[in-house]
């Protein structure tokens, strides 16, 4: 099992949803309104008044065989919007209730 | 959870909101009545005693001044006036606007009855009149006829006068000018004394043989009979064989010392139209009914009632007080939608998507429904100023919308989907455009608080834009985000345009937009590198237009071309009315020959009703005075302005002799109410000595008339007119048993004549009127020879107790906070009122006045003044508020102050428009000012708000400034646009009404466009002058 969390801007929130609805990836925890920045390009998601975008992240615990087709997916929606700004990051899940 | 939010979640719920809104708002505006203006009710409440008999100075002494400190202790009162005549005093209370006038007639009651001790007996009930613009007639007749001109009265009155007042709505229809039937009884004066009976006799004789009198009921067997006396005359033959008295056993009859005669009243009045006899019917509406609506149901009715007059009797329509609001209405509706319009055309050049400028556009139409909704619940109108309110509005409601839009775009622009776009887009920028339009509001809320009567006209302005904004916000907030999360198109579903036409258009119009931001790039470098340049420039600019604004004239409120005249002309005191209608005839003929835009002449020379309600309404009426009302061609249809042709027609009236003086008034219906009826100029001199008063005021009047731009200069108090006066010998009237009332009453019963009492035929009456014949009045000599029946039942002639002496007396005398006063007035023509007094002013400081006389200001020159000072204070509210808001937006004092410094441009910009379209500064180019205020921050706050994100993200100072100014132009362009083009008709527009709005309009055209150009460059050049200073501070 791995867990992959999807920090994409609020803006895009459509995309992740139909991304993880054709996967058929049912489980998720979705946390909204989270403030970011990326390491090297792309403008930051502060929720201010200078910089107003917000960013939003979804983790979601789902088999290995997934996790490429859901990056594929995230990379499919970073090319479409590319000024919006998505990432995913995968680690492994050791245990599970 | 935001608004955008909820409407782009809930997009049914939203769409159901906004169709209730057009539903109500459309049901409204079917339901709203059409007026001019708002509803005024002036606050003023006149007090007339009536003082049979007595000249215009004892009616002074003893009535006016008593009433005058009788109420002079009511509360809210602002003015006391009155005016003594021959028989009646007249006292005006003035009220501070806002007073509940209920109260105050009560207070003027109770006031009342405590002088009621004070003045003398013989004077009438007071009677209270509360003044209303119902009373200005919304219709105006004249009905000529040739042969039924005898019976014309009784036909006026039967066929049009009460069918008309039963038209729902019609308060009063009033005939006067026409014949009057009377039944005259003619004494002979020689058989009055050879039978020794006198005239009074007579008339007590006719009064109580003229009865019916119904003498109880007798019981007779089974029946109850009434029994009756019916003694009335049945037919004018049986007064002649009333029997007087019994002289040497034989019996007198009336017909033995008098002839009776079935005949007309004498003549007071003399009404013609177009130069035929004929008389005047004026209708007035009941308070609260649409004078639109009456006047088109009382000309519907007319078409029917016309049948039924004879053939010769003609009917014309004088004054139509609706065709003005009419067609002022017309013309502003006109100018909302082409507003409309002109609005659209910026949104296609500057969007150029069609689906987006029909999101924008839907703006406008739900808060322009707003706007009836409030009119419709608040019991307001369609009127000259709730329209002018929306066409100001137009170009203002859309802005919100667009910079909404603006940020949905860049989103979709940027890869999201409309949906999410349009949530996150009116989200983000929700709060700034919340606080623009809460500058607007602070500008536009604090009309409410004006006072007076330019309160009454503003207070309108300010609730409708307040509301209109409001509405305006409210679609731009979930209207707008809903629409565009469904009608807008994804980056990837956009389809290029095939049309090889549109398409050359559209890349040609984004290449010149394109060239306009690199050229204002260029610009704003090159200002930032040289900002002492620019500094001076605009101070040079600012101060060059501040000494072209001395230029500018002022004056209250623009006159409009209402295409009616009125024309007073004064003859010689003392002239008789047979005399006067040979000036008539004359005019008539001058008019009608050389003036061809005019259409009707009604003339009316005389005195109507003992001048009881000319009196109140402040006009003078005497057997030497006459009146014409001119209608003219429409404004449209003809070449002069009704201001030329009165100036061509005074140039015709001045040569004529024998004509003291006139004036031609030519403020119509909508002047009366925003206080155009009054003379522009009035200057008041207060003093109690009648000649001094009266020296100043020839020698004012002498001044005024040589001053240019006057015209029709007047004193206000007539001038003093021969009388005469019967000077009695108390001893002599002692020794024959005569008091004064005696010979008074002899005299006033046989001159003037007395009614005996009532002729009734077919529900008519008529009064029998005793007098003497012409021929025995006409003279002195002849009135000397009056006999006057003693106590113990002997005559003498008037000439044994007293002497007929002719005089002097002052026909009128006015008074204003309970001291005498002389008022000059004058009309201003080709001159800004505003000039004209500083030369008259600076006249009177020069004037040695001797002691206890003072000189005042009134008319329009002191409703300028007030109305200035509340304005003045208003824009300096209007600004603090501003800057508050500012302030809270920007979390900052600084950048709001910079931002303060575009509005002294806009003045700059009103005085120029102003001064190019030849307006003059007035109540409603200073409202424009003041409106400016607002409107021209917003386009600043969008500029300094992104010059700030753009430093905070990292840019240089002046890096930042150049990029926010090239990336802001276009939505400070759009903007700017849109309030422009929404307010130019108001500028272009030239028919009915239109004089009165253009300045609003030539001041905001005037002052956005100027503003914003510099705006562009005078607060980027501040916001870099004062951040560096900050920035060195904060270093050192």
């Amino acid at each position: 099992m791995k867990a992959v969390m999807i920090v994409y801007n609020h803006g895009i929130t459509e995309e992740v949803d139909e991304a993880l609805e054709k996967l058929n990836i049912r489980g998720f925890t979705r946390f909204l309104d989270v403030h970011g920045q990326g390491s090297e390009k792309g403008d930051p998601h502060t929720g201010t008044h200078i910089w107003p975008s917000k960013n939003a992240v979804i983790l979601t615990v789902i088999e290995d065989n997934l996790v490429d087709n859901l990056l594929k997916k995230v990379e499919h929606i970073n090319e479409e919007a590319e000024e919006q700004g998505i990432h995913a990051f995968v680690w492994t899940i050791e245990k599970m209730i | 959870m935001s608004l955008p939010d909820i409407s782009v979640k809930r997009p049914i719920t939203t769409l159901m909101l906004f169709v209730a809104i057009l539903i109500i708002g459309l049901v409204s505006f079917q339901r709203l009545p059409i007026d001019l203006f708002p509803e005024i009710e002036p606050p003023v409440i006149s007090v007339l005693i009536q003082y049979p008999g007595a000249s215009a100075q004892d009616v002074e002494l003893n009535v006016t001044k008593k009433v005058e400190s009788g109420l002079g202790s009511v509360s809210d009162l602002k003015t006391l006036r009155s005016t003594s005549i021959d028989g009646i005093s007249v006292t005006t209370l003035e009220f501070e606007y806002g007073t509940n006038l209920d109260e105050a007639a009560n207070d003027i009651r109770d006031a009342l009855e405590f002088v009621k001790r004070q003045i003398p007996e013989d004077t009438e009930n007071p009677f209270i009149f509360k003044f209303s613009t119902n009373f200005f007639p919304i219709v105006f007749l004249s009905v000529t006829a040739d042969e039924s001109y005898e019976g014309l009265n009784k036909l006026v009155e039967d066929n049009l006068v009460d069918p008309l007042k039963r038209i729902p709505g019609v308060g009063t229809v009033q005939a006067f000018g026409g014949p009057i039937r009377q039944i005259n009884v003619s004494v002979d004066p020689n058989k009055l004394e050879a039978y020794n009976i006198t005239t009074g006799q007579i008339a007590e004789i006719l009064a109580a043989e003229n009865l019916n009198l119904p003498s109880g009921n007798i019981k007779m067997g089974k029946i109850d009979y009434n029994l009756r006396v019916p003694g009335e005359f049945s037919s004018v033959d049986e007064i002649e064989k009333v029997v007087l008295t019994e002289n040497q056993g034989k019996v007198v009859y009336l017909k033995d010392v008098a002839t009776v005669s079935d005949s007309l009243k004498e003549r007071t009045i003399q009404t013609r139209l177009n130069g035929n006899r004929g008389l005047q019917v004026i209708v007035q509406k009941q308070s609260g009914a649409n004078t639109v609506e009456v006047a088109n149901a009382v000309f519907d009715r007319l078409e029917e009632l016309e049948k039924n007059l004879p053939s010769d009797v003609k009917v014309n329509i004088i004054v139509d007080g609706s065709e003005f609001i009419v067609f002022s209405i017309a013309n502003l509706t006109e100018a909302v939608i082409l507003g409309g319009i002109f609005v659209a055309l910026v949104l296609l050049v500057f969007l150029r998507k069609w689906r987006s400028i029909f999101i924008v556009l839907l703006t406008l139409p739900f808060s322009l429904i707003g706007a009836f909704i409030y009119l419709y619940f608040t019991g307001n109108t369609i009127n000259i100023i709730s329209l002018s309110s929306l066409s100001i509005a137009i170009g203002m409601v859309v802005d919100d919308a667009i910079v909404i839009l603006e940020n949905i775009t860049t989103h979709i622009e940027r890869g999201s989907r409309p949906r999410e776009a349009a949530i996150f887009g009116s989200t983000e920028v929700g709060l700034a455009v919340t606080a623009a339009t809460l500058t607007i509001v602070a500008v536009f809320f604090p009309l409410v608080f004006i006072t007076g009567l330019s309160g009454i006209l503003f207070n309108q302005l300010g609730f409708l834009v307040t509301v209109t904004i409001l509405v305006s916000l409210l679609a731009a907030l979930t209207l707008i985000p809903m629409l565009a999360s469904r009608m807008l198109k994804a980056r990837k579903d956009e389809k290029p345009i095939k049309n090889k036409l549109l398409k050359a258009i559209d890349s040609n119009i984004a290449k010149a937009l394109e060239a306009i931001d690199s050229f204002y790039q260029k610009i704003l470098t090159w200002a930032l590198d040289h900002k002492k340049t620019i500094l001076v420039g605009a101070l040079i600019i600012f101060f060059a237009s501040m000494g072209l604004f001395i230029q500018i004239g002022t004056e209250f409120i623009p006159r409009s071309d209402s295409a009616s005249i009125s024309l007073s002309v004064e003859l010689e005191p003392g002239v008789k009315l047979e005399e006067t209608n040979k000036y008539v005839e004359k005019m008539e003929d001058i008019i009608l020959g050389d003036f061809p835009e005019v259409r009707f002449i009604s003339t009316r020379a005389g005195v109507n009703d003992e001048g009881f309600s000319s009196i109140l309404f402040g006009q003078s009426e005497g057997s030497n005075i006459f009146t014409a009302q001119l209608r003219l061609l429409r404004k449209t249809q003809r070449e002069r302005s009704i201001f030329e042709i009165s100036d061509s027609l005074r140039k015709r009236i001045q040569p004529i002799p024998g004509i003291k003086s006139f004036t031609i008034n030519t403020s119509g219906m909508g002047a009366i109410l925003t206080g155009g009826s009054t003379s522009p100029i009035e200057v008041n001199i207060i003093g109690n000595n009648l000649e001094k008063t009266e020296e100043i005021a020839q020698n004012l009047k002498e001044y005024m008339t040589d001053l240019e731009g006057t015209r029709d200069v007047k004193i206000g108090r007539g001038e003093f007119r021969p009388e005469l006066q019967v000077i009695l010998d108390r001893e002599k009237m002692a020794l024959t048993g005569l008091n004064t009332a005696m010979v008074a009453n002899t005299l006033r019963n046989n001159v003037y004549g007395v009614i005996a009492t009532k002729y009734r035929e077919e529900g008519d009456e008529y009064d029998i009127f005793i007098r003497f014949p012409v021929e025995y009045r006409k003279s002195q000599e002849l009135i000397e020879n009056i006999p006057v029946k003693t106590i113990t039942g002997n005559s003498v002639k008037l000439k044994d107790v007293g002497k007929v002496v002719e005089k002097y007396s002052p026909p009128d005398i006015q008074r204003e906070e309970q001291e005498r006063v002389v008022r000059v007035t004058a009309f201003n023509e080709g001159r800004a009122l505003g000039e004209i007094t500083s030369d008259i002013q600076n006249y009177v400081d020069k004037m040695n006045l001797p002691e206890g006389i003072v000189i005042e200001y009134g008319g329009q020159i002191e409703q300028q003044a007030e109305a200035f000072s509340d304005l003045f204070l208003l824009l300096i509210l209007s600004v603090v508020l501003v800057y508050m808001v500012m302030a809270a937006q920007f979390e900052s004092l600084l950048d709001p102050f910079i931002i303060m410094f575009s509005i002294p441009f806009a003045f700059t910009g009103v005085t120029l428009g102003l001064f190019i379209f030849g307006e003059t500064f007035n109540v409603i180019s200073f409202l424009g000012a003041i409106l400016l205020v607002g409107i021209v921050v917003k386009n600043a706050i969008v500029l300094v708000d992104y010059i700030n994100i753009t430093r905070e993200r990292g840019y240089e100072l002046k890096e930042a400034i150049v990029y926010s100014g090239r990336n802001r132009l276009r939505p400070v362009l759009m903007t700017t646009f849109t309030t422009l083009l929404g307010t130019l008709p108001l500028v272009i527009s030239s028919g009915e009404g239109s004089e009165v709005w253009r300045p609003l309009g030539v001041a905001t055209v005037g002052g956005l466009t100027v503003s914003t150009l510099i705006t562009l460059l005078i607060v980027p050049v501040l916001y870099s002058i004062f951040e560096t200073r900050i920035k060195k501070k904060k270093v050192d």
